[in-house]
């Protein structure tokens, strides 16, 4: 277990001098805060229950982040590429603070159409978050396989999932977009949704 | 005569009513409906660029096509397009140094000012670093990591996840500097890159 993707930079809307690094290290969802001038690493947060971050967003003057990405349970028992439908994720977002604290984490997963456990296994990834401060509010794009909010024509196939959260975490309204009986699936992309 | 003009005002009717047409049909394009497609037919497009631009009122999208009838030839190509907020087509390009083509855009983010978006991608299987117009697409900086020890039997593979950061002025000493982190041959490498009047160098990794 010792992938790394670096997939943002980003910059402290609040101190001029840092930059964070943000995706995965070690096999892990990672933050890293660190020093513009040469590099020197502040603190590194590690998600445990994260495999990987594939979106963030922050507001002007803010202290905090929003990250969000997907967490693959089995990937240290062999769940490795190329990732079929028999490989589990679960949909993540997470809110830290700039000192690396974590305010909150939620977990994000439905039912699969067709679950049974070998070849098909539950899937949903987080690859899209968007914070709103002056309205206190969320936006996440899910792309998942949920059969509680997929109406009709049920199968192995990706939606696009839009997620309404509160600025504590609190799912506030879900709207499900399919393909209806097209059966292909729908790829979100990385930082994928804005306000 | 009187033929003469009966044409002369069949030709004045059909011209006040193009004129009359051509504001509304204008209108119409300015009313596009989402959702907006850009692609081939094969739909072989990965979107791995997305972001708002609120100076200039735009939507950027950035990624790989594969799709023969919309990249300028079938291997992989690396695009970028603009829509305005109604999804109005703003401008898209594909990119090309002298002898090879940009084959991957992997992310992009606007510029600390805001007045520009930094692109990070692959071309010649090597990193790239760019600074596009918002306006127009148009480049303000191209730049290509080259290993300085690459041989014939030594090439890296370099892996890149679209991470970078371009600060036109830096907090000390009022220089601009790309910040970005790929791999190499499977090792993470984050570095900051000194742009001072046109001349490039790494300033620390």
């Amino acid at each position: 277990m010792n992938e790394k993707e670096p997939h943002f930079l980003v910059a402290d809307p609040k101190q001029q001098s840092v930059l964070y690094l943000i995706g995965r290290y070690r096999g892990k969802g990672s933050v890293i805060r660190f020093n513009k001038r040469d590099g020197t690493i502040r603190w590194h947060a590690q998600y445990d229950k994260m495999s990987r971050i594939h979106s963030v967003s922050q507001a002007a003057d803010d202290d905090d982040l929003f990250i969000c990405g997907d967490y693959q349970p089995n990937e240290v028992l062999g769940d490795t590429a190329p990732y079929g439908s028999n490989v589990n994720y679960k949909a993540v977002m997470a809110r830290m603070k700039d000192d690396g604290d974590i305010s909150w984490i939620v977990t994000s997963t439905g039912k699969h159409p067709l679950y049974d456990g070998t070849t098909y296994e539950d899937q949903d990834k987080c690859m899209g978050i968007a914070y709103y401060k002056e309205k206190s509010q969320v936006a996440v794009v899910i792309q998942g396989k949920m059969t509680e909010i997929r109406p009709s024509y049920k199968g192995d196939f990706f939606d696009t999932i839009l997620v309404l959260l509160n600025e504590g975490g609190e799912t506030e309204k879900v709207v499900v977009i399919t393909q209806g009986s097209l059966k292909y699936d729908m790829y979100s992309a990385k930082n994928g949704i804005l306000w | 005569m009187r033929l003469t003009s009966k044409v002369q005002q069949v030709l004045l009717a059909l011209s006040l009513l193009v004129g009359l047409m051509t504001p509304h049909v204008a209108a119409q394009c300015e009313d596009a409906i989402w959702p907006i497609y850009a692609g081939g037919s094969k739909g072989s497009e990965d979107v791995r660029c997305f972001v708002y631009d609120p100076i200039e009122q735009l939507i950027i999208v950035g990624g790989v096509t594969g799709s023969e009838d919309f990249a300028p030839a079938p291997n992989d190509h690396g695009y970028m397009f603009a829509l305005d907020l109604s999804g109005n087509w703003k401008w898209g390009n594909f990119f090309y140094n002298v002898s090879y083509a940009v084959s991957h855009i992997d992310g992009c983010q606007l510029s600390s000012d805001g007045s520009s978006i930094s692109v990070m991608g692959l071309g010649n299987s090597q990193p790239l670093l760019m600074d596009l117009n918002t306006k127009d697409g148009k480049f303000n900086r191209f730049i290509s990591l080259d290993y300085m020890y690459a041989t014939a039997d030594e090439v890296p593979t370099y892996t890149t996840f679209g991470a970078i950061y371009y600060d036109k002025r830096d907090y000390r000493d009022y220089q601009p500097y790309f910040y970005t982190s790929f791999l190499k041959d499977g090792v993470m490498f984050m570095l900051r890159v000194k742009d001072e009047s046109g001349v490039v160098s790494i300033d620390w990794n």
